[in-house]
């Protein structure tokens, strides 16, 4: 995950220097994030990919002033967004920002259990609970877990209050949580165990 | 307690957004509730983990993609590829581009927009030395945070953990990339919220003694002009090492234990109070003391900083009025042995300095001067 400082170096180089690394840099690090999220919302990888780019030419176009953005990277993902909306717009299914209809998928599915002192088969489970989650809750999840995006960043991109989204983050921590329990992992042991009781 | 506001706190401090106060309040919730304290850690866990490195084939395809965009691209703006070589000359000399490890590494973690402020700074600080030509072993980023007098300051650290640093003070670290543990140096005071990572011990360094966690809340008072330091746990363990007596063992705090070392022996002329104080114990001992017990947290003189809060206990005024030119900015003269003496209790929140000393005003017999930032104190 790129930093908002990183990202505002790479432009300055661009502002400045016309600095086509730079560029390539910012694309490439950016690219995987932000295609994601368009695809989330136009649920099309071709135009995904073409949102993105246009996206990136209108970065270059403009370079010479975004010498001081304040927030970049959730700049990218606002302008991703507008486009994907526009994307819409002109493939006749017009929505309003907050009638998304979200399909976004998580990485997280490939997080590594032997990283974590979970076992594999509880971190499967975790995966399978978050990837049930409503669409909308899906997406607030994986802005925060994935892209490393604030409460108030994902509230401002998806047109909802930060309570919102602390709600929402809380659904699907707390669904986290019952399916990591232990008598949810070892349900015939559980039951047995509490039977003598 | 409704369960959903149970919820909402876990999600924000596992998330790294909850405030000092939210995460005292969970902290009360947590206590005496072993159960929901594994569930705790084993969401933490899981929130720190990272992904398996699917970079090889998702970087063939950013590639892929990047060549098309550029066909694109190339269509629409003129002006690209025409400044190639100009471009390779200006990028050669940036400072940025060759450091791919610190670029991986940083990426790893999840940054306060106060620490990529900070690391904006120090990073175009460290670009510049580059440029004249330094071995780049001495451009090691590392990140100083400084709190003035008259204020205090909130910085989650790069791997999530949280600290607010308490006015006059400064609190400097590396950005843990390399080592095996995650240090930090006091110099003031400090509140930390560490995030458990057995793996990686958390160490605060300060003059007399070095203080070493695996996750827990916790009180660092180490300020040079101060003749001890100090460290209150709320919970979870610490372990201090007393770095001027390297034989003796290395001692463990519990929750609600404070413990006080001693800088300098009594009769040290450094230390202008001692005099008042002779029952003091010898230079680089350690004392413990318990805090007072089912009180909260933000009743506890030691952390009442962290919610803004200016506390003291049976405190003398001149000890006061050290720690009131702290928190206000403030120069503070007393004018009156007798008044230096005078022992009080309470605490400010909101109080503007004059209102400050109209409440003590009721406490005891003075009558002071303001001029600037200089306040004379006179006995009535």
């Amino acid at each position: 995950m790129i930093t908002n400082a990183q990202i505002q170096d790479l432009l300055n180089e661009i502002a400045l220097h016309n600095c086509e690394k730079s560029y390539k840099k910012l694309f490439m690090e950016m690219h995987e994030s932000l295609t994601a999220f368009a695809y989330s919302i136009v649920k099309s990888s071709e135009d995904a990919e073409e949102i993105v780019s246009d996206f990136f030419i209108s970065i270059w176009q403009r370079r010479a002033t975004l010498r001081s953005i304040e927030n970049p990277r959730l700049y990218f993902f606002v302008g991703v967004k507008n486009g994907s909306l526009n994307k819409l717009t002109a493939n006749g299914r017009n929505k309003l920002p907050n009638d998304i209809e979200w399909e976004t998928s998580l990485n997280s599915v490939f997080f590594n259990p032997e990283e974590l002192l979970l076992s594999a088969e509880v971190v499967k489970k975790i995966m399978a609970a978050v990837n049930e989650l409503p669409a909308r809750c899906k997406t607030v999840f994986k802005l925060v877990k994935e892209e490393g995006l604030r409460y108030a960043e994902v509230a401002k991109l998806l047109d909802i209050s930060v309570k919102t989204v602390e709600a929402q983050m809380a659904i699907a921590l707390r669904r986290i949580k019952t399916h990591s329990e232990f008598k949810n992992q070892f349900p015939e042991l559980h039951s047995l165990l509490t039977q003598k009781k | 307690m409704k369960e959903e506001k149970y919820w909402l706190l876990i999600a924000k401090k596992i998330t790294g957004e909850a405030s000092a106060e939210e995460l005292l309040q969970l902290e009360e919730l947590l206590n005496n509730n072993e159960e929901w304290q594994a569930n705790m850690e084993t969401l933490q866990e899981f929130w720190n983990s990272r992904p398996v490195n699917t970079n090889t084939g998702n970087g063939h395809k950013s590639n892929d993609a990047y060549l098309a965009h550029v066909n694109r691209l190339k269509e629409k703006a003129a002006d690209f590829e025409a400044v190639v070589a100009e471009t390779e000359i200006a990028s050669s000399q940036s400072p940025f581009i060759e450091k791919k490890p610190f670029y991986k590494q940083v990426a790893i973690y999840a940054v306060a927009a106060t620490f990529v402020a900070a690391i904006t700074l120090l990073y175009l600080l460290s670009g510049k030395q580059e440029h004249k030509n330094l071995p780049i072993a001495s451009v090691k980023p590392a990140n100083e945070i400084s709190v003035g007098h008259g204020s205090r300051s909130r910085i989650q650290l790069p791997d999530g953990s949280q600290v607010w640093i308490n006015s006059g003070s400064s609190l400097t670290y590396d950005n843990f990339l390399k080592s095996n543990i995650r240090e930090v140096q006091l110099n003031g005071e400090a509140y930390f919220d560490v995030v458990k990572d057995p793996e990686h011990p958390f160490i605060v360094h300060t003059s007399g003694i070095d203080i070493k966690v695996l996750g827990t809340a916790f009180n660092v008072k180490a300020y040079q002009s101060e003749s001890t330091i100090e460290a209150t746990l709320i919970h979870g363990s610490i372990e201090v090492i007393n770095k001027n007596r390297p034989g003796t063992p290395k001692i463990m705090l519990k929750p609600h234990e404070k413990l006080v070392y001693s800088k300098y022996p009594v009769s040290d002329s450094r230390d202008q109070r001692a005099d008042v104080v002779p029952a003091e114990p010898d230079a680089y001992s350690i004392t413990i003391k318990p805090l007072s017990k089912n009180i909260a947290d933000s009743d506890i003189v030691e952390t009442a900083w962290v919610y803004n809060k200016l506390s003291f206990e049976d405190e003398r005024f001149e000890d006061l009025a050290y720690k009131m030119e702290k928190w206000y900015n403030l120069k503070i003269n007393i004018e009156s042995e007798k008044l230096k003496n005078y022992k009080v209790s309470g605490s400010f929140v909101n109080e503007t300095p004059e209102e400050a000393l109209k409440e003590l005003q009721f406490l005891m017999p003075f009558s002071y001067s303001i001029r600037g930032n200089e306040v004379k104190i006179m006995r009535k």
